[in-house]
């Protein structure tokens, strides 16, 4: 788990709390440290978006504390929004206006707006200042929220599934420029997304969210490192160690099941890996997140 | 704030430059003494004008999710409803004060050009109601709604209700008395008052964006 110092968080949610006629999203707990990137995980209708809209205030909690960069919205959500880049799940602009009109109406609300950062961006993502909004396709509205975003040196970026129909290309590029994004160790983002493959490839930090619940919220490589799929003959692990395992199949060279605390057992494994009966394979956030929803 | 009120400006000025230059051009073209017709269609100009600039925007507004992307940025509700009452207000200030000097260019007597003045500027007050009405509107059942619920109010005020009125309970003479007192006599009282009510309907407007953070 999160083993940064609390002081260095730049976003705290405790116990934040939304109840909808169909949906309750139930004591939500998330932390981000400075100079991260956090994945939030989760299947359709888990409460992601809810959840980012509640870190944008776009959404008003019902109870609980929410806390970006040590300040509330109650009294600092100018001074909040002025230091977030915000990417939502729908790019919501002014279509009928054009992109330059856009950055003028933006930029006059940020007090720290870059408009040589907004320039290089727009040319890095061949997007011309002329055209009208409406004219742009999804990757390119998705670009330029993206470019808003990364203009007024903001501290902290939230994004709700950018790359959701998108191109593998332009997601590629989304993503490389993300990593970049936070290559100072200054600024963190906050990313969700159903596609697991992205939040694998950016993120330090994942929280699984299922039916309005964090289920699990843990650093990337910590968590990679103990979940693992074992392939066992029978006969060669004890039953205490199969029990602590999940989702067992059986099949025709033996079983497998689901381990979340590898580096615990590892060393109980070793002369069954020597041998060949018991073979560690590594698994990935689809089959964490599977696993996590079967288990619910 | 500024800003906001500028991004909501193009069209209004357009639309007020066009119309007042057709009206008014007409008006010089005939020459006319200021009369009773003529101050009713520059009236209904001016309200036209008001209103105009409410609803075409909030149709754009509505098109466009422009409050959810006002939202995202560091803006606060209050500066956003505020530049939403402040623009039609100025519109409405300079209208009044525009038909003002351009109607003292027209011939007519100093009684009827006072007139013609009081009653564009009531009016502009009855305009800017109507746009604090339809902000609250638009804020508690979002616009599309509120312009269908407006259609049936508006044939109801403006064709059913003066019929049955005047078939049942007034005459004209009580009309000409009301036009009268509210005109001539008390327009200052219902000016204030108005911009009492206009100050109110943005305080509840301001309220009702804040409560639709809970969709």
């Amino acid at each position: 788990m999160n083993t940064t110092d609390e002081t260095d968080q730049i976003l705290q949610l405790r116990d934040v709390r939304k109840t909808y006629k169909e949906f309750v999203l139930d004591g939500i707990n998330l932390t981000v440290p400075r100079g991260h990137i956090l994945g939030l995980v989760g299947p359709n209708g888990a409460g992601k978006t809810t959840t980012i809209k509640t870190l944008m205030n776009l959404i008003r909690m019902d109870s609980g504390d929410l806390s970006i960069f040590g300040l509330g919205y109650d009294t600092h959500e100018k001074e909040i929004k002025n230091r977030i880049g915000y990417v939502g799940e729908q790019q919501y602009f002014y279509d009928n206006k054009s992109v330059d009109w856009t950055e003028r109406f933006v930029s006059q609300y940020y007090s720290r707006w870059d408009d040589t950062e907004f320039d290089a961006l727009l040319t890095s993502f061949d997007i011309s200042r002329t055209k009208k909004v409406r004219e742009l396709s999804r990757g390119m509205r998705v670009k330029l929220a993206l470019a808003i975003a990364l203009s007024h040196n903001a501290e902290l970026i939230i994004l709700d599934e950018p790359t959701a129909g998108l191109d593998p290309i332009v997601r590629r590029e989304v993503l490389e420029l993300l990593m970049r994004v936070t290559d100072d160790e200054s600024r963190s983002v906050v990313i969700s997304s159903h596609i697991t493959d992205d939040i694998t490839r950016i993120s330090d930090y994942i929280a699984f969210m299922i039916n309005g619940k964090i289920r699990m919220h843990s650093e990337k490589d910590e968590l990679l490192s103990n979940w693992k799929l074992i392939h066992y003959k029978s006969g060669t692990l004890d039953a205490e160690m199969i029990s602590s395992f999940s989702h067992i199949q059986d099949h025709q060279f033996g079983s497998s099941g689901v381990t979340r605390n590898y580096l615990e057992i590892r060393d109980q494994l070793t002369t069954g890996m020597a041998t060949e009966d018991v073979k560690v394979e590594n698994i990935s956030l689809d089959d964490i997140l599977i696993s996590l929803v079967e288990d619910k | 704030m500024f800003g906001l009120m500028k991004k909501d400006l193009p069209l209004s000025a357009l639309q007020s430059t066009v119309m007042l230059t057709m009206l008014y051009a007409y008006w010089f073209a005939t020459y006319d003494p200021i009369n009773t017709v003529m101050t009713i269609v520059t009236g209904g100009y001016v309200f036209a004008l008001i209103t105009n600039l409410m609803l075409f925007n909030e149709s754009q507004e509505d098109k466009y999710h422009g409050y959810d992307f006002m939202k995202s940025l560091p803006i606060s509700i209050r500066e956003i409803v505020i530049a939403k009452f402040t623009l039609p207000l100025l519109l409405t200030a300079f209208l009044v004060l525009f038909n003002g000097i351009a109607l003292s260019f027209l011939p007519g007597s100093t009684e009827s050009l006072a007139s013609a003045r009081i009653y564009v500027l009531v009016v502009g007050v009855l305009g800017l109601l109507c746009v604090g009405l339809g902000y609250v509107g638009a804020f508690t059942v979002g616009f599309t709604v509120s312009i269908k619920i407006a259609l049936v109010v508006l044939m109801i005020l403006v064709f059913s209700l003066p019929v049955v009125l005047m078939e049942w309970y007034l005459t004209d003479d009580d009309l000409t008395g009301f036009q009268t007192t509210v005109l001539e006599a008390n327009w200052l009282y219902f000016v204030l008052a108005g911009m009492v009510v206009y100050a109110g309907l943005m305080v509840t407007s301001i309220r009702l964006q804040q409560a639709r953070l809970t969709p």
